[in-house]
């Protein structure tokens, strides 16, 4: 079967106008030029010189450069979940394809917090860095590795990923601006594989695992959705989303309520439940009265 | 024209992410998890087992009766004959013994290793992953839209 995924992007393809996103955030030593090498397998060509920041007010470069900034942690962070998500499945002895792609993620998530520390630097002007930290995966020594492997998996890729896809897709149609559009599209293109790995994987593992592995994703379920909900939920930065800080790749938080409720209705429910896993109270939990509750 | 905004807003807010969430559904989660074959014929699975067939047990034959006619000779050489039989037997039961002692301790090896493993995977099993942090914190990340 094959899927138009990235609509002519290629995933594999290398950017011949590469340069080095945020090099302040670098070593200064010879690793540099392997991690190019590495950073340089980016589905898209990011046009830098082509922001159009310049045209916006100070308060709404603030509001942008406030959200990359934030956008840069999360990405940050996310570099550990694929590192400790890796550990698990390397305990629940998963297919080689499915480490391969997992440590992968990482790599990827390291070339999207530094787009983000650059777009941030792009709006303020300043060479800022994500804080330190490591993100947390539940740690159950009692429960199976192949349950707890794919309880995580449920977690960072099949909820968080693929909602992650949906809200870039999004996005992506009401950006305008080149740069953002051509940084979220990179992103974007990632996202896809970090969330198809997530299905692969709790389709194989259902099929090896049985009636143990549903379960164990059914129990996981309500607490994924609550972790993506508790961001869309949180506090923003101060500043309004005017109509010029739209098409540089914002969306209001009400919008977001409306894009994640939507995604749990048409796309995450009907994936558990082809997949024979139950899902509970996911529908009323996240429906109508909680996306227009902003 | 602000009756058309509003209708642009209402139509807007109806259809935000629907066209992102159909493609989504198609090409992450119907694509990943191949749901266009029925769970238990696509990946992993494995062969049933092959039936087991026993070998058809093979009769003896009885040995021929002995000529009168050479009784005497036939009844020496017959207890010849049984004491060399006894005393094969009795190799024989002596080997058996050897062979069934030998076996019982190999046994008796192969159950400790097996309890040795199944312990130690025991072991790994519950051992929690390294660096895993013990205090509860709330679980989650998704892209900052805003």
């Amino acid at each position: 079967m094959s899927v138009d995924v990235l609509g002519g992007i290629d995933p594999q393809g290398r950017d011949d106008s590469y340069e080095p996103t945020s090099p302040w955030w670098l070593s200064g030593t010879p690793l540099e030029a392997e991690h190019h090498r590495l950073m340089r397998r980016r589905s898209v060509p990011i046009p830098w010189a082509a922001s159009t920041a310049d045209q916006l007010t100070a308060p709404e470069r603030a509001r942008l450069a406030a959200t990359w900034m934030r956008r840069s942690e999360a990405e940050y962070l996310a570099v550990s979940t694929f590192s400790v998500l890796a550990i698990d499945l390397v305990a629940a002895r998963a297919p080689a394809d499915v480490l391969s792609l997992c440590l992968r993620a990482g790599i990827d998530e390291v070339r999207h917090a530094e787009m983000c520390v650059r777009m941030a630097k792009i709006y303020s002007g300043e060479q800022n860095l994500p804080p330190p930290g490591m993100s947390y995966l539940p740690d159950d020594p009692e429960a199976p590795k192949l349950h707890q492997a794919l309880a995580n998996t449920m977690l960072v890729s099949c909820v968080s990923e693929t909602y992650a896809t949906t809200v870039l897709s999004a996005t992506r149609e009401l950006t305008t601006d080149p740069t953002a559009q051509a940084v979220l599209t990179a992103i974007y293109s990632d996202e896809v594989m970090h969330a198809r790995l997530g299905w692969s994987y709790m389709r194989h593992a259902i099929e090896t695992g049985g009636q143990g592995v549903i379960d164990a994703a059914a129990a996981m379920l309500p607490r994924a959705l609550r972790g993506v909900a508790n961001v869309v939920e949180a506090e923003r930065p101060v500043g309004d989303v005017t109509p010029a800080v739209r098409t540089h790749g914002l969306m209001t938080p009400a919008e977001e309520r409306v894009i994640f409720s939507t995604c749990v209705r048409e796309v995450l429910v009907p994936g558990f439940q082809a997949l024979g896993i139950p899902i509970g109270s996911a529908l009323e939990d996240y429906g109508d009265a909680w996306a227009n509750a902003a | 024209m602000a009756k058309h905004r509003e209708l642009a807003t209402v139509m807007y807010a109806n259809t935000l992410g629907r066209s992102s969430a159909s493609k989504i559904w198609r090409t992450v989660v119907f694509a990943g998890a191949m749901l266009v074959t029925p769970i238990g014929m696509g990946c992993g699975g494995g062969g049933g087992k092959k039936a087991e067939t026993t070998p058809p047990a093979t009769e003896t034959q009885a040995p021929p009766a002995a000529d009168n006619a050479a009784a005497d000779e036939a009844a020496k050489k017959e207890a010849a004959d049984k004491e060399a039989a006894a005393k094969a037997a009795e190799e024989q039961r002596l080997l058996a013994e050897k062979e069934a002692a030998d076996k019982k301790a190999a046994e008796e090896l192969a159950a400790k290793e097996a309890a040795d493993k199944k312990a130690a995977e025991e072991a790994a099993a519950k051992k929690p992953r390294p660096r895993t942090q013990t205090k509860n914190r709330p679980t989650g990340r998704g892209f900052i839209l805003s």
